[in-house]
């Protein structure tokens, strides 16, 4: 899975397409295929309960699972809808894109999507490793340890290179112009708010990348590896079958921070 | 004199900062898309609002 890519993918597109897109829908479409499966895919706890998939790689991009919410055609599906709901082609495209950029970009790791859907083939590229069956500390140490880090960093710097996106003059120029949502919102709330919000995903992005890699390099010890395919040290899960543990675990014994409750495979 | 514009990027630099000096420590009870927006909303929204009524 790709972490920062998703926060940042909607600007870069926005530079790009201008006036052709709408950021809510691109930002909605953006985090669509994870919306409402990841917490089934770390787990919680409800009560005592925990409840987590069996097979959180499985359940997360397989079928049978929610994997063909990372399907081009689930996009499509949705955008359709997006259509006959709100007669807005802008909308639909708009979220199209969106969706479409998450389900290839997470083609990055070693479990990949299955984008042809209903085709069940997973596409993998296999740059780094997917860990979300270890729960969300470790498997943020082992994306902030690998190239997904990288990638993450890429996808930064690009929507970075593209900063007049954030501007206010663009974002009334081009964003809010004929986009029924901002013109609400600007006439509700103070504009200062409305660009704070406009801002959000990016502002978000930078900031859990950074806080990331200082938590999983300077509070923790997670050891850094940038080979293809790594860390090393995760057991990847893949297409064909998750192991469903690390192999070495660096939030072991010695973790005094406290912000991981001592959690452990 | 800053800029409107620099002084603005440095508030939102400031406010990151300590967003995630406070997630680091916490990345489980804050890091998340809502609290990070929440944050914004907080810095400049509602504290210049209270600032601005207290001034009055």
């Amino acid at each position: 899975m790709s972490w920062v890519a998703h926060d940042m993918e909607p600007y870069a597109l926005q530079r790009h397409l201008g006036k052709r897109v709408a950021i809510i829908p691109l930002i909605i479409g953006s985090y669509a295929p994870d919306m409402l499966s990841k917490w089934f895919v770390y787990g919680i706890s409800v009560f005592g309960l925990k409840l987590k998939a069996d097979d959180p790689a499985q359940f997360h991009r397989g079928w049978p699972g929610v994997g063909f919410t990372h399907s081009l055609l689930f996009g499509v599906l949705v955008a359709l809808l997006i259509l006959l709901l709100t007669k807005r082609n802008i909308w639909a495209f708009s979220f199209l894109i969106g969706q479409w950029s998450h389900a290839l970009t997470d083609t990055g790791d070693t479990v990949g999507t299955m984008l042809l859907f209903p085709w069940t083939q997973h596409f993998a590229i296999g740059a780094w490793q997917y860990a979300g069956q270890t729960g969300r500390f470790n498997d943020a140490g082992a994306y902030f340890s690998g190239l997904g880090f990288i990638w993450d960093g890429i996808w930064i710097v690009a929507a970075t290179f593209g900063w007049r996106v954030l501007t206010r003059s663009y974002f009334e120029d081009t964003v809010a112009l004929g986009d029924p949502i901002w013109t609400w919102g600007i006439s509700v709330f103070p504009m200062a708010v409305v660009l704070a919000l406009y801002r959000a995903s990016y502002f978000y992005g930078v900031c859990r990348w950074i806080t990331w890699v200082l938590w999983a390099h300077v509070v923790h010890d997670f050891p850094m590896d940038l080979s293809w395919g790594g860390p090393m040290w995760a057991a990847a899960a893949s297409a064909s079958g998750t192991s469903g543990r690390m192999v070495t675990m660096p939030l072991g014994a010695g973790c005094a921070s406290g912000c991981c409750g001592g959690l452990r495979l | 004199m800053l800029r409107t514009g620099h002084a603005i990027l440095a508030a939102y630099v400031l406010v990151g900062v300590a967003y995630i000096a406070v997630s680091v420590m916490y990345p489980e009870a804050i890091l998340s898309w809502v609290q990070g927006a929440g944050v914004l909303v907080v810095a400049f929204g509602i504290l210049p609002f209270i600032y601005r009524q207290l001034r009055r």
